[in-house]
């Protein structure tokens, strides 16, 4: 009698799981809490960093010899051309995706995007948001300034009963998929900046009158052309609220005029 | 009954534990953060921008770009005549009568500027000393006047500003050499041409005297001292190029299948000159290439 109550007990308890499972659903809200703890967690760490070089240096210009800065504004006024590119998801199968958006929100020393994408799958009438956890890397190559864009994790925003399993799946194959592939749909964007404080004057004329007991004399100084170049690399690196500030500092033979060109 | 209940209960408390620990995590970095911002504030606010462009640049680099001149090949500043008017020097009276009169044709010579030393002033100018040579030759047409004459039956009495006429004429080499130690200031300023243009000028001392010295037959060894009033607008003008000089692009895909390519021009709004250095704030002109 006792085994058959034990049987007749595991027995309601595994309907209450499984009931309980198929209607509450499932859902990818824990992944994208878990996502967006890490964002914050790196968002503090980035800021900390920047903290300790702003205590250390308060304003980097005293060290530099040069500084340009570009405005959120302007980046994103770029980033505005490469609106709506959709692209097949290689991977999965009939699966599209869609960057509607991607703009630049830094913090003081976080370098956040906000990008707004989707993947859709006609096959199953599924259109998922997807949240795009990333961070722009911004490096320095010849007299380029360029902004990769290094996604840490994508998650769709999706809800699923138990017998929407094809929609699970997407799902699963949207969190699986390599962050490269996501990565190739984003855009690659690249600013030229010249590193190097250069000056240049074309020759001219300049008139030069002698004053003399009975008259004058005139006459004119040809100043030859001048042009003069100080080799600069960029020595730090500052994403604020504003925007990029790129410091740059003079080559250390600058000073011997060997690196003008 | 009891564990049926608490099988059910056990399941909805881990869940939903998970969710509130993870909401708590969130909330304490998020007040983590909050009280970093506090701390950050002051420190990034001096350092914010409002326009779209700054470009800001040492004093020290500017004064080294100036000392670049040392290195340059060319450091010869050509000088030559374009026109006299009157005369180099009209002598009245002498030895011979009336004297003679002098002109200056075909001057020409170089002014060699050997060494610059450039300085960064606290006004956001750049101060250039240097001392100069110059070496100026041409030559002199010299006419002895004749003899005094009269210049009415009023004045009947023979004065040199009436000569009889005749005399002759002579030419000699002169030559002016002056050596002097002088300064120039190169004023910086932007417009919508240049983030950066210098203009150099303001040369003192603002004059000086040179000697034109030659030798006239029958008069000897004469040096027309003629003062030199220095130029004081511009002795030399330009610009810095654009910081964004050259081709963006964005791009998407490996390999790439979409792409556009874009200038960026700097149009400065605001010009800022202090005893740091020289700034520009400016907006940013984008243009696309291929839309």
């Amino acid at each position: 009698m006792d085994r058959l109550g034990t049987l007749y007990r595991i027995g309601v308890c595994t309907a209450f799981v499984a009931l309980a499972i198929s209607l509450s659903g499932c859902s990818t809200r824990k992944a994208i809490k878990q996502q967006q703890l890490a964002l914050l967690t790196s968002e503090y760490q980035y800021m900390s960093e920047t903290n300790q070089a702003l205590t250390a240096t308060p304003n980097p210009e005293t060290q530099s010899s040069m500084s340009v800065f570009i405005s959120q504004d302007s980046l994103n006024a770029i980033l505005k051309s490469a609106d709506n590119y959709s692209a097949d998801l290689p991977g999965i199968k009939g699966a599209v995706l869609t960057v509607h958006s991607v703009r630049l929100q830094f913090g003081d020393g976080f370098p956040g995007l906000n990008i707004d994408a989707s993947a859709q799958k006609a096959s199953i009438h599924a259109s998922l948001r997807l949240q795009v956890y990333a961070v722009l890397e911004p490096s320095i190559a010849g007299d380029k300034i360029h902004f990769r864009i290094d996604v840490r994790k994508v998650v769709p925003e999706a809800r699923w009963t138990f017998f929407q399993f094809r929609l699970r799946w997407f799902v699963k194959d949207l969190i699986q998929l390599k962050l490269a592939q996501y990565a190739q749909a984003l855009p690659d964007l690249s600013v030229p900046l010249q590193q190097a404080f250069s000056i240049a004057g074309a020759q001219q004329d300049v008139p030069l009158i002698l004053k003399t007991p009975s008259g004058q004399i005139d006459g004119i100084m040809t100043v030859p052309a001048y042009k003069a170049s100080i080799a600069l690399f960029v020595s730090k690196v500052l994403l604020l609220r504003d925007g990029i500030h790129i410091y740059l500092v003079a080559t250390p033979n600058a000073e011997r005029g060997v690196s003008s060109r | 009954m009891k564990s049926h209940l608490l099988c059910f209960l056990l399941l909805c408390f881990s869940s939903l534990s998970v969710a509130q620990s993870l909401d708590e995590q969130i909330k304490a970095k998020q007040t983590q953060i909050a009280d970093l911002q506090l701390t950050l504030n002051p420190q990034v606010a001096p350092l914010l921008v409002t326009s779209n462009l700054r470009i800001w640049t040492s004093g020290n680099i500017l004064a080294l770009v100036g000392n670049q001149y040392n290195s340059q090949a060319n450091k010869t500043v050509h000088y030559h005549e374009t026109l006299q008017e009157g005369q180099l020097i009209n002598s009245n009276g002498g030895g011979l009568g009336c004297g003679y009169y002098a002109e200056l044709h075909d001057a020409s010579g170089d002014i060699t500027v050997p060494v610059v030393s450039a300085t960064y002033q606290p006004d956001g100018s750049v101060l250039l000393q240097t001392s100069f040579q110059a070496n100026v030759r041409g030559q002199v047409a010299a006419h002895m006047k004749g003899p005094a004459g009269p210049c009415s039956i009023l004045h009947p009495w023979p004065t040199c500003d009436c000569p009889i006429g005749g005399g002759f004429g002579t030419s000699a080499l002169a030559t002016a050499i002056k050596g002097a130690s002088i300064s120039a200031i190169a004023k910086l300023s932007g417009d919508s041409a240049s983030w950066l243009h210098y203009d150099l000028g303001q040369l003192s001392p603002p004059s000086m005297e040179v000697t034109i010295s030659f030798s006239l037959e029958h008069v000897g060894d004469v040096g027309v001292v003629a003062p030199i009033n220095l130029p004081q607008s511009s002795l030399a003008h330009g610009d810095a190029p654009n910081v964004f000089q050259g081709q963006g692009e964005i791009k998407i895909g490996a390999p790439v299948n979409f792409s556009k390519q874009f200038a960026v021009s700097v149009i400065p709004t605001a010009v800022v000159s202090d005893a740091q250095g020289y700034s520009v704030k400016a907006s940013a002109d984008i243009s696309w290439h291929n839309k």
